[in-house]
């Protein structure tokens, strides 16, 4: 195991033969005032470090060394190897088994806690990979930490291949240096995995195809995908501990990839239903706002049409204002679906330009006409109010929209303030009307599609998209809306703000 | 105002729309050629004499925009008159670009299509020389003199401000595109920015309520229009 860490900077054996020198020296310091004993104890501390240190190996040797030394410099005849007095045979004999057992302990201790410390940090990182890929939403991201996790714990290059929903595998995730997956291989994993194949429970078998090998991804469910493995040393095996540790890697990741697609079936189950509930809203919102203006039009018209001496000027004036009023009506609605549908479909391109709030509310206001003549509409501006980088079309339609429900639910005649606040990190722009507000219970679902406030005969006309249009190109542009209950009186109140970030950068002077 | 006979050219692939303008249009004086193609309407404007193209951008054959083209490339100066949807304000810019003169948004009033008609037709008639002397409402500009009054009041204008009232003045109820104003004012190296800062401050020295202007108007996304009362 140790050939894979880094070369240390000593050989452990040199080390073993300078720990034993040192002893010798040490015994040498000890020996004429301590005696002959202590030497041996001087000796073995040393074959306990060595053996502590650096196990098995250096610390027989340290052994053998201490043995002959004491033999050498303290057993009489000095300086010799040969012993005199048998008493001192039986003496080197017990400590060279003392020395040899006590080293053995502490190497078999040593070995021991190190492999509980590398336990503990497979275990350690295990945990942490699967707290991570539980924290990733998009598959790209998880395969792409699978890969990431298995590089920096095995000595392996990485790809990750997941069903093409066509019987084969399709690679989606790779280690940088690992080269593409060819036809021929493509071909043997097709035949070698069919994938969701429920028929090979527990089957984790190996398959090599030149110098890679390839392991299933596993699932109650069967193969949910595939990894293919190169070393990156020349050792083309696993110890059993890195084949243990890669299983439990794969399956990890086989777990969290189920999870990601059980999710997306769900979601696209969710999507159907909401689809279905929603166009079916959209049935019943079309036949009632196309006909209640169309039945007006009809009507006005073949009362014009057939009984023309009927009707004096005054009556005429108003079935053509009442002609007029439900086609601008019929306008509105069709222009709010095809918004909707934009949105819907993500088919809105940003035109984004510097925007002057006060020129876009006035452009809006125009657009209201005569609901909002004279002074129903009090704008207040701060001086200091910086031009936006906005989509002017889309913001337009917003301020249109929510003046157009202001107007409905307030009583006629009543003010509308449209109030317009910059504090240097975000620009707020708030359209407070006067009417009876908005009941709680409405308050989180106001910008819902065909959510109205009131429901059957009481609502009003309208189409039920406009606070939702509004929401979706507020946050398209990078700004949020929120609706509210007027603090200081009744009344609701509308607020967008837009950050910092959308803020036009000032790039000059300007003339007075 | 009746336009005694001035013929105009209305180009629709909608026959109903044809047959709402032929019927108030002609109501009005005008004389009505009408047109379903892009091809049919400039081979009918190689062969006849009319005042003005009502061109609608959604033809089935040719492209409103090929048709603007086509008749600005052969060097004509035919005011054209475009009829566009709300959705298209790059339909708009682009066909004012080429040389469109005006447009009207569907569905239209038929006031404001007149009024379109008129400035536009005026505009052809004046192109020599513009009335030294602009009055619109309680704003009146000299041209000669640079003196503007509004709400008879005199206004210092800042040469910037001046330079773009002037471009707007001379083109008096027509829409001047923001890339034409950026053209004029700051031979094409300003920035759309300070065209706004500029003409929000215009506003403030012209305008009542520069909030709700009466004068400087925006069109959305497309650039603006003086108002002329006429």
């Amino acid at each position: 195991m140790s050939d894979r860490h880094p070369l240390p900077r000593f050989n452990p054996y040199v080390v073993a033969i300078a720990a034993i020198g040192a002893a010798l020296g040490a015994a040498l310091v000890v020996q004429p005032f301590a005696g002959v004993a202590n030497v041996y104890l001087v000796f073995l501390t040393a074959v306990i470090g060595i053996a502590v240190r650096h196990g098995l190996g250096p610390s027989l040797v340290a052994s053998i060394l201490s043995v002959l030394a004491c033999n050498f410099f303290f057993i009489p005849p000095l300086y010799t190897l040969a012993v005199a007095d048998p008493a001192n045979i039986v003496t080197l004999g017990l400590f060279f088994v003392v020395a040899l057992i006590t080293s053995n302990l502490a190497a078999l201790a040593r070995d021991e806690a190190l492999a509980a410390r590398q336990r503990a940090e497979t275990t350690e990182a295990l945990y942490d990979f699967s707290r991570n890929i539980a924290g990733i939403v998009a598959l790209p991201d998880l395969l792409k930490a699978t890969v990431r996790q298995i590089e920096s714990m095995l000595p392996l290059h990485v790809l990750l291949l997941l069903p093409d929903g066509d019987g084969g595998y399709q690679m989606r995730e790779s280690s940088t240096p690992m080269s593409p997956i060819e036809q021929v291989e493509a071909n043997a994993l097709r035949a070698a995995y069919p994938p969701d194949d429920a028929g090979a429970p527990g089957g984790r078998t190996s398959l090599r195809l030149g110098d890679r090998f390839f392991l299933p991804m596993l699932t109650s469910h069967g193969v949910i995908g595939l990894a293919g493995f190169s070393s990156t040393d020349a050792r083309a095996i696993l110890s059993r501990e890195e084949q243990r540790l890669l299983e439990t890697l794969l399956d990890q990741a086989a777990v969290a990839i189920e999870g990601m697609r059980l999710a997306e079936e769900r979601d696209k189950a969710h999507l159907a239903i909401e689809t279905e509930r929603l166009r079916s809203a959209v049935l019943a919102s079309l036949s009632h706002d196309l006909k209640t203006p169309l039945a007006s039009i009809t009507g006005a018209i073949t009362a014009l049409r057939n009984y023309p001496e009927l009707y004096d000027v005054t009556a005429r004036e108003d079935l053509a204002a009442t002609i007029q009023e439900e086609a601008e009506r019929l306008t509105r609605f069709v222009a709010n679906l095809l918004d909707m549908t934009r949105l819907e479909t993500g088919k809105i391109v940003l035109d984004r330009q510097p925007v002057d709030l006060g020129e876009v509310i006035g452009t809006a206001l125009r657009r209201m006409g005569p609901t909002f003549a004279g002074d129903r509409a009090v704008v207040d501006l701060d001086r200091d109010l910086p031009l936006l980088d906005l989509d002017v079309v889309l913001f337009e339609q917003v301020l249109v929209n929510l003046l157009d429900n202001a107007a409905k639910y307030a009583p006629h005649g009543s003010v509308i303030a449209v109030v317009g606040r910059w504090n240097g990190h975000a620009v707020t722009l708030a359209i407070a009307d006067e009417g009876p507000g908005i009941a709680v219970a409405d308050l989180p679902h106001l910008f819902e599609k065909f959510y109205r406030a009131e429901k059957g005969d009481r609502r009003r006309a309208g189409t039920g998209l406009g606070l939702a249009i509004c929401r979706g190109f507020v946050q398209a542009l990078g700004g949020t809306i929120e609706a509210a209950n007027r603090v200081e009186r009744t009344g609701a109140v509308f607020t967008i703000s837009f950050p910092r970030e959308t803020v036009t950068a000032a790039t000059g002077e300007v003339e007075k | 105002m009746n336009a005694p006979g001035i013929p105009l050219l209305v180009v629709d692939d909608d026959p109903s729309i044809r047959r709402l303008l032929r019927t108030s249009l002609g109501a009005q004086g005008y004389r009505i050629w009408e047109a379903a193609t892009g091809q049919a309407a400039l081979d009918l404007l190689a062969s006849e004499t009319v005042e003005l193209v009502l061109l609608d951008l959604g033809l089935p054959d040719l492209d409103g925009l090929d048709v603007i083209r086509s008749l600005r490339d052969s060097g004509g100066k035919l005011p054209i008159v475009v009829l566009s949807s709300r959705d298209d304000e790059r339909g708009k810019v682009a066909a004012l670009d080429l040389g469109a003169d005006d447009y009207v948004t569907k569905p239209f009033s038929m006031a404001e299509l007149v009024a379109r008609i008129r400035t536009a037709l005026r505009h052809r008639f004046q192109a020599q020389g513009a009335e030294p002397i602009f009055r619109s409402g309680d704003l009146a500009v000299d041209l000669t003199r640079r003196l503007v009054t509004a709400q008879g009041q005199d206004v210092k204008l800042s040469n910037k401000e001046w330079d773009i009232l002037r471009l707007l003045v001379l083109n008096a109820g027509k829409v001047i595109t923001h890339k034409t104003l950026m053209q004029e004012v700051w031979n094409r190296k300003g920035d759309v920015q300070y065209l706004r800062i500029y003409v929000r401050q215009l506003r403030q020295k012209l305008e009542v309520d520069p909030e709700r202007p009466c004068y400087i108007l925006t069109e959305t996304g497309v650039g603006y229009r003086l108002w002329s009362a006429e």
